[in-house]
C-alpha cells in the first residue's frame, strides 16, 4: 500500500524490481537513472558488493510532480537477488505498490527464475500479500544475447515457465542496451495506480 | 482528492513522467492493464533458439519443460504439496487456486538437464606443480567446448546458490576436465585453480570470502578466452595465466587474513560470554539483594502494622 502522508500532501509509491541475481535488476535502475532529465534527476542509491553486485538495495527516487494538490513520488527500489539476503530482500517489499520480475532469459538461469519466483510468493505472503494480487510485471531481460549466440529461452518458454498461472503483463527487455526498460517502469506504475487511488479516496 | 477521477489521476501520473525522461518515444505501447506486452522479436527467438541450445542433455524439450513448468511449481492439486495447508491456515483470505507454489517442487528434476555422467567420478586431486614453467599448449582443434560450457553452467548456479551438491558437481566436472587436459599444462593449472577455489567454496560455502566466487569467475572467463582465442601466443596466454595466478594468491592472502579475525572473534565471543556471565551473575545477586531488601520491608511493614494496632488499642482503651 503507498504510503500517503495527508499532513505533508504526499503520496510514495513502491516498485521494487525484484529478480535472480545478476538478472538486470540494477541495470534497470540504471538505465532508467540515466534517461531521467538532467534537471529532475536527484540520486540513485547504490549499494554494492566488491562483485558488483547488489549488498543492500539500489533506490531511485522520482519526484513526479503535484497532482491535484498531492506531491507524487515514485521509488524504485531493487533487491539483491542472491539467496543469502533473502531477510534484506523481504524489509526491501515492505509495503510495496507494484513489482518488476526481472527474470534472466539466459538458458543457463532457467532454475534460478523459478527459485526466484517462489521466492518472491514466499516473501510476499510474510506481508499478507499474493503474488496474484499484487501489481506484476514479468521482464524477461537480456533478450538481446540471442543476437551473440547465447542460448536464450524463447518468450513461449519464459511464459510457460513463469506466467502460466500468474498470467501478469510480461515484456522482453535489455536492461543494458534500454530495451524496454522505459516501458516496464512505465506499466508497472500504471498497474500500481489504480490500487494507489482508491486508497486516496 | 475525492473530486480527482480515476482515469485522471493515472493519466496525469504517466503524462508527467514522461516528460520527465529524455527519451519519451520509449513509452509507446499500451500502459495500463491489457493484453500481455511482447516483442516482435518473440518468434524470431523461437526460430532462433533449437531444443540443443536451450537445454544441454539428451532429454527432449517436451519433457524437460513438463517438469519445470509453473504449473508444476503452482498446481496445488497435486497431493504432494505439504506446505499448502500450512499457508491455508495463515492465509485464507487467499484464493484456493492462488495459494502456494509447491513447496514440493523438485530441484533433481531442473538440473537433469545436465549430464552428470559425462565425466569420470574421480576425486583424487591431481598433482600439479603451481609454479610450473614448462608450458605447453594443446592444437586449437582439441578443444571441445561442450563440457566448458557444463561447467560454465555450474558457475553460473554457484553465483546464485552454493550447495553441497552444486559443488560435488563442479569439483567433479573439473576434475573430469584435468583428466581430459592433462598435456596441456596452461588449461591444466587454469583447471587447478577452479578445483582450488571449488574446494575452498565447497567447505565454507555461503561463509566463503566474498571475493572466492568474484575469483573462480575470472578464472574460469580467463580460461574461455585462452581456449576461444586462437590467435593467442603463448606468451599472452603466460600473461593471462599470470593474471589469475596473482589474483588467486591475493585472494589466499585475503582468506589467511580472514582467519585471523575468527580467533580474534573468539577472543571477543570469549569476552562477551565472560562478561555476560558476570552480568548473570550480577542479575542473581541483585535478585538476591532485591529478595533481601523485600524481607526488610516487609519486617518493617510488619512492626508499624504492630506499632498502630497498639496505639490504635491504647486509643481505644483510654476512651
Amino acid at each position: 500500500m503507498a504510503f500517503i502522508n495527508e499532513k505533508k500532501r504526499e503520496v510514495q509509491v513502491k516498485i521494487v524490481y525484484y529478480g535472480p541475481g545478476r538478472g538486470g535488476k540494477t541495470t534497470n535502475l540504471e538505465y532508467i537513472f540515466s534517461k531521467l532529465n538532467p534537471q529532475v534527476r536527484s540520486k540513485m542509491v547504490s549499494l554494492k558488493t566488491d562483485g558488483d553486485r547488489t549488498l543492500f538495495f539500489d533506490f531511485l527516487p522520482i519526484d513526479v510532480g503535484k497532482i491535484m494538490g498531492y506531491d507524487i513520488r515514485i521509488q524504485l527500489y531493487t533487491v539483491p537477488g542472491q539467496i543469502k539476503y533473502s531477510s534484506t530482500r523481504r524489509l526491501v517489499l515492505q509495503g510495496v505498490d507494484g513489482v518488476v520480475f526481472v527474470a534472466d532469459s539466459m538458458a543457463v538461469r532457467r532454475k534460478q527464475n523459478l527459485f526466484s519466483l517462489k521466492n518472491l510468493q514466499d516473501d510476499l505472503l510474510t506481508y499478507r500479500k499474493s503474488i496474484f494480487r499484487i501489481p506484476l510485471l514479468l521482464q524477461y531481460n537480456k533478450a538481446d544475447l540471442a543476437e551473440e549466440g547465447i542460448p536464450v529461452m524463447p518468450f513461449a518458454i519464459l511464459e510457460k515457465d513463469l506466467n502460466s498461472k500468474l498470467k501478469a503483463p510480461s515484456l522482453h527487455a535489455s536492461a543494458l542496451k534500454g530495451t524496454n526498460v522505459l516501458k516496464t517502469m512505465m506499466k508497472i506504475i500504471a498497474l500500481a495506480l489504480p490500487s494507489i487511488e482508491k486508497n486516496l479516496q | 482528492m475525492s473530486k480527482i477521477k480515476d482515469e485522471q489521476f493515472s493519466a496525469e501520473v504517466e503524462k508527467r513522467l514522461q516528460n520527465l525522461f529524455n527519451d519519451s518515444e520509449q513509452f509507446s505501447g499500451p500502459l495500463t492493464e491489457g493484453p500481455v506486452v511482447t516483442t516482435p522479436s518473440e518468434e524470431d527467438l523461437i526460430d532462433e533458439i533449437s531444443a540443443d541450445d536451450l537445454l544441454n542433455d539428451d532429454s527432449n524439450e517436451e519433457d524437460s519443460l513438463e517438469e519445470i513448468s509453473e504449473d508444476d511449481l503452482l498446481d496445488e492439486a497435486s497431493g504432494k504439496n505439504l506446505l499448502h495447508d500450512d499457508l491455508s491456515k495463515n492465509y485464507l483470505d487467499d484464493d484456493l487456486d492462488e495459494n502456494v507454489l509447491d513447496d514440493d517442487f523438485n530441484e533433481d528434476l531442473l538440473e537433469s538437464d545436465l549430464d552428470e555422467d559425462f565425466f569420470e567420478d574421480s576425486s583424487d586431486k591431481p598433482s600439479i606443480n603451481m609454479e610450473h614453467e614448462d608450458f605447453s599448449i594443446k592444437e586449437e582443434g582439441e578443444f571441445n567446448y561442450y563440457p566448458f560450457r557444463l561447467l560454465k553452467s555450474i558457475i553460473l548456479s554457484i553465483d546464485w546458490e552454493i550447495t553441497d551438491d552444486i559443488m560435488d558437481r563442479f569439483v567433479s566436472q573439473v576434475t573430469g576436465l584435468m583428466d581430459t587436459y592433462k598435456d596441456d599444462k596452461f588449461v591444466l593449472i587454469f583447471l587447478h585453480l577452479l578445483w582450488e577455489l571449488g574446494k575452498y567454496i565447497k567447505k565454507h560455502q555461503g561463509q566463503s570470502h566474498p571475493n572466492s566466487i568474484k575469483t573462480l569467475n575470472s578464472v574460469y572467463n580467463a580460461l574461455e578466452k585462452l581456449l576461444s582465442s586462437k590467435d593467442l601466443s603463448d606468451s599472452d596466454k603466460k600473461k593471462i595465466l599470470s593474471t589469475e595466478m596473482i589474483k588467486f594468491k591475493t585472494l589466499k592472502e585475503q582468506i589467511s587474513l580472514q582467519h585471523v579475525e575468527p580467533s580474534e572473534k573468539s577472543v571477543q565471543e570469549q569476552t562477551q560470554s565472560t562478561l555476560f556471565n558476570n552480568i548473570n551473575e550480577q542479575k542473581s545477586s541483585e535478585n538476591f539483594v532485591s529478595f533481601e531488601m523485600k524481607e526488610i520491608i516487609k519486617s518493617i511493614v510488619h512492626d508499624e502494622l504492630k506499632a498502630l494496632l497498639k496505639e490504635l488499642s491504647e486509643w481505644v482503651s483510654k476512651r
